[in-house]
Parts: C-alpha cells; structure tokens; sequence
C-alpha cells in the first residue's frame, strides 16, 4: 500500500517534471509552496532542505546575538574558521586584495547562514566508485548586522569546506532527517529556502532548533578539517564582485578553473553603473578561458550580448544551462566569477533582451524524479530584480537561491537516496 | 564609442573651468578650521598617497573628506597601449563631482608635458573617463579628486566628502583610436 501510494506520486511527479528547470516568478510563489508542503510517503529518505540548510534572519536581537555560529566557534580540532589561517590567506583585517578590491570580510562580522552536505563533491557524470568520493560539509558565513528590529546581510560571503567521512556525512543527514521527522512529521518541506523548522511562529528564528543544527556542525567541522575556504566582497559602489580563495592543504591561493595562468587567483564580474542592465566592460576580469560551449561571458554585457552572432548568442544560453548542471560542471571546472553569475545574466540579459533566446536554451539538468518531487526544486523565492550574486545566501534581507544550487541539492538527494539511505 | 570620446573631450574642455555646482554650501560640521588644519590639508601637489597600486580591470573604492581631498594611486602597465582611466562618485552630491588627473611619474622631467586631466561632463552619472596610450616600463599618478577642490583657489578647507570608485580599465575593443 505505501509502495503504491508512493508510486501515484511519483507518476504525478514526473508529469510536471517538465517544470522543473524554470525558475518561477512573483506571485505563484507563496502558494506553490504551501502546496509543497505536503505528506512525505517515504519521510525516512532526505528531502532538499535535510542536505541544503538556510538559517532564517533573526527578527529579534536576542535570536540575532544566540541564532548563529561564527568563524571562532569552538569545533572539530578549534575553531571552524581560524583567524590564524584565514589571515594566511587573506592578510590581516583590513588588508586590500589585489589592485585595491577590498579586503576579506571581517571574521568577526560573520555569522554562519548556511549548511549544505554533498557526499560527493566535484564529482561529474555517473558515480562508480563510492570510495572515490569527497564527502563534505559546506559552511556559508555571511557579514551580518541586526539594527532596527532585522537583520540585514552585507552584500558578502565567505565559503569554508570540510572533509568528512561517508559515516560522517551519512549520520549528519540522518540526524537532519530525524529533526524534520519529529518537528514536521510527514509532511514535505518543500523548495529551498529559510529553513522551515528553523523558523518560530513569528517568523523569528527558531534558537532551539538552530541550537540543535550547530551542535551537529561543530561536531563534523573545524580546523582539523578545514580544506578551503572562498570570499566575494563588492567594489565599483556595488557594482562589481571580487572572488578569491585559499586551499589549506596547499597553504597557497586557490587556482581559479578556465582563467589564464598567470593570473588565476582572484576573478571579478562588473555589472556596470546602470541600475537594472549589465554594461559592465569588461564585464569579466580575466576573461574565461572556457570552451565555447561552456563559455556564457558574451552575455555578461548587453552590447556584446547583441553584438553576437545568433549561432554564438545561442551558444552562450546553452553555456548558461550546462554551468548550472551538476553532471556537467563543478566548482572545479568554471570560474567563480561566471558561475555567481548566471542568475542576473538568466534575468537581467535573457529574460529582458532575448526571451526567445533564452526559451530556447537547451540542456537544463532534469532532476531524479524517483526522488526529488517538482515542487522541491522550484525557485521558491527568485534573485530580486539587482544584480544578485548569491547562490544560497542572503542580499540585504532577501534569501536568494540560484538554480545551480537548487539542482545540486537535487542531485545530492538524489544520490542520497538512491545509493546510501534508500538501500 | 563616438560618443565616449566626444564626452572626453568635452570633459577635458570642461575642466579648466568647471565650477558646476560648487557654491552649494555643505553643512558646518566637527572639522578644525584653524590656520594649522587648513594648511596641512592635501592639494593638487601634495595628494595623499594610498599606496594603492591599481592593477588592471580592478575596481578600488575610497571616500574623499574635508580632510583628504586628493588621493593618488599609482599605476604601472605591463604591456603598452591605450588604457581608460575611470572615476566615478556617486549621483546627486554636489561637493563630489569625479575629477581625474593622470600624471606620468617622470622625476628627470623628460616628459614634463605628460598629464590628463578630466572632470565630470554629465552630472546624471558622474562618471569621468581618460583615454590615454600608457607605455610599459613606466609609472603613472592616478589623482582623484572632485571638482569643487580644483576650484578651490582660497586656501579653504576642501569639501569633497562622499564615495567613489577608480579603475584602470582595457580599452573596449570595438573603438579604433588612430596613431
């Protein structure tokens, strides 16, 4: 019986798979995402928000000042991001990067916004080698401040990533899975966002259940097992971003993918000084040494964008679906700079100047529908109509979450599911 | 791209006489007026040094103040050829209108010649731009500024006091400059 009921909504499922890869806009959101939250047939398997976990922004000063871990919580091996290493890479607070973009954002600004878990990290195409994989937890820390009764995230972000074990990596889901099964019982939460159980029934972040959250990360993740760690911080008045990053075991700055080599450690994306256009020239700095099919720079600038040919333009779109595609591409094979990209390019150039281009891009990663329900990977809140660079972050007070990492924690679950817990 | 170089022209036309908006009077705040604090504030000769050294396609944001009014950066191309100097300050500030002045590091004097200058032409977005051929091996003085402190003649506090942003940005491709 359960077996049947679950295959009836699965079949349902599929049909609106067709949906799945485009974002979706305005008003549809809200109830979209009261329909998502429905029963869960088989609530013992992971769910997009057990692998990819946003913490809500505090309402209240009290959930603000208990609510988030920062860089110097005490964790696996001392702090999960230690001031001694991140100054290795970055320099001491205040220390300008390179041609004057700013500094890394301040560790004591930082608060931890989000948790993601990936038991195969970087890894492209089929998995067939369990053993091969890389499993890992992500921590994504954001300069956050709370005035006037909100909290408001700086336009900022600074990545840090663990190694963990597949036990590791496993328990952690479990533990994450248990937590929904015993707040939210069967019942789906539906598409990435704030975390829905980690939000009070003011709307205020919930500090218990954050509680519960921290302690779990500070039991997989700190120093001992830190690897890397990646910043953006804005210059240009707002308009331009700056990627860099630090690989700990190297003890050396992160070698940026498809950049020339003689200057692959730090890559920027100018939006240009026209509110709602990107006339940003260069619009990316180094250019992307991609091959055509994966190279989506051409659209980061309207003039070129219109300056290219239909065959080429078209090509970009494609590029702009194969980046955002977990089988095609990893942090390993793009460009920062291109891949925090895509989302205003998709809005700001697609969407605006060449519907029918972008309509007709062809490629877009298909989530497992055995898995992972069309209503779990819809956009619940879109990118704001600036130009917005967060992938699983905040701008200002606005969650915003890309379709790379929506079809990465699809792609996860997926993977989670099929191959570890469902077994 | 026409219409990029006929705005530097009219900008660097503009800017030995610009005075667009300067009497608006900023509000008296905490700064010393004294004799002594007006005299060691920065000038045209004497720019404070950011030790910045701007590095190609890099945005590097700073605020000028009545305090620090001209700032110098400094630039050294690795390869020869026409660059854009960039400024630009945010819209709607009338003591803070992008002034740029690029000078060629030359102790000798050999080129005594060899300085650009540009001020804002379009107060709707305040944005100043220099075209001008750099050559490899040598150093140049990025000095910013607004256009309310070149104007400035009396040895009166400055009043520049707000944010911009400064690049040395690659030519976009598509304009032809002829030898």
């Amino acid at each position: 019986m359960h077996r049947t009921l679950a295959t009836a909504f699965l079949v349902v499922a599929a049909a609106t798979a067709a949906a799945c890869a485009a974002p979706t806009d305005g008003d549809d959101d809200a109830s979209q995402s009261e329909a998502a939250v429905t029963a869960d047939l088989r609530p013992e398997l992971a769910q997009v928000n057990d692998v990819s976990i946003m913490f809500p922004l505090a309402k209240s000063k009290a959930a603000f000042e208990r609510g988030y871990l920062t860089p110097a919580s005490a964790a696996v091996g001392g702090k999960l991001l230690p001031s001694t290493i991140y100054e290795r890479a970055f320099g001491a607070p205040g220390t300008l990067q390179i041609g004057g973009t700013p500094a890394a954002p301040a560790l004591t600004g930082l608060r931890l916004v989000a948790v993601r878990f990936d038991p195969c990290f970087a890894q492209r195409g089929a998995i067939t080698d369990e053993s091969a994989c890389k499993n890992q937890i992500r921590l994504v820390f954001q300069t956050l401040t709370f005035k006037d009764g909100r909290t408001v995230a700086a336009d900022d972000a600074v990545h840090a990533f663990y190694a963990i074990s597949r036990e590791q990596l496993t328990s952690s889901v479990s533990k994450m899975i248990d937590l929904r099964k015993r707040i939210a019982r069967d019942r789906r939460l539906g598409p990435l966002g704030p975390h829905p159980l980690l939000k009070t029934t003011s709307g205020d972040l919930d500090v218990t259940v954050a509680t519960e959250i921290h302690a779990l990360v500070k039991s997989v993740a700190g120093e001992q097992n830190l690897i890397q760690f990646t910043q953006f911080t804005p210059s240009g008045l707002d308009t331009t971003w700056n990627f860099s990053g630090f690989d700990v075991q190297k003890n050396a700055a992160m070698k940026i993918p498809t950049l020339p080599a003689s200057d692959d450690t730090h890559v920027a994306f100018f939006a240009g000084f026209t509110p709602g256009q990107l006339s940003g020239d260069p619009a990316f700095v180094p250019v992307s040494k991609a091959p055509a099919q994966d190279n989506m720079q051409d659209l980061g600038n309207q003039q070129r964008a219109n300056a290219a040919t239909p065959e080429s333009r078209a090509r970009a779109f494609n590029a702009l679906l194969r980046i955002e595609h977990p089988d095609l591409h990893t942090p390993d094979t793009v460009d920062c700079a291109s891949c925090h990209a895509v989302e205003p390019v998709r809005r700001l150039i697609g969407k605006k100047l060449f519907p029918n281009d972008l309509a007709a891009s062809r490629g877009a990663f298909v989530p497992d529908a055995q898995f992972v329900p069309a209503a779990d990977v819809a956009q619940a809140t879109p990118p704001d109509a600036t130009v917005n660079v967060h992938m699983f972050s905040y701008k200002a007070s606005t969650p915003s979450i890309h379709m790379r990492t929506i079809n990465e924690s699809a792609a996860i679950v997926a993977h989670l599911n099929g191959r570890i817990l469902g077994r | 791209m026409n219409t990029r170089i006929f705005f530097l022209a009219a900008a660097l036309s503009i800017s030995s006489f610009g005075s667009f908006g300067c009497a608006a009077d900023q509000a008296e705040d905490d700064v010393d007026n004294s004799e002594d604090a007006v005299a060691a504030l920065d000038n045209i000769g004497a720019p404070t040094d950011t030790k910045v050294t701007l590095v190609a396609g890099r945005w590097h944001d700073n605020t000028l103040t009545p305090r620090e009014g001209w700032h110098a950066y400094h630039f050294a191309p690795v390869e020869s050829g026409y660059v854009r100097f960039v400024m630009k300050a945010e819209i709607g500030h009338a003591n803070m209108w992008s002034y740029l002045r690029i000078e060629l590091e030359d102790p000798a004097k050999v080129k005594p010649w060899l300085h650009n200058t540009a001020a804002v032409g379009n107060t709707r977005t305040n944005l100043c731009e220099i075209i001008m051929k750099v050559e490899a091996g040598q150093k140049y003085d990025v000095i910013t500024t607004s256009q309310f402190n070149l104007t400035n003649v009396t040895p009166g506090r400055h009043k520049s006091d707000g944010k911009y942003t400064v690049a040395v940005l690659p030519l976009d491709s598509t304009i032809q400059i002829p030898e």
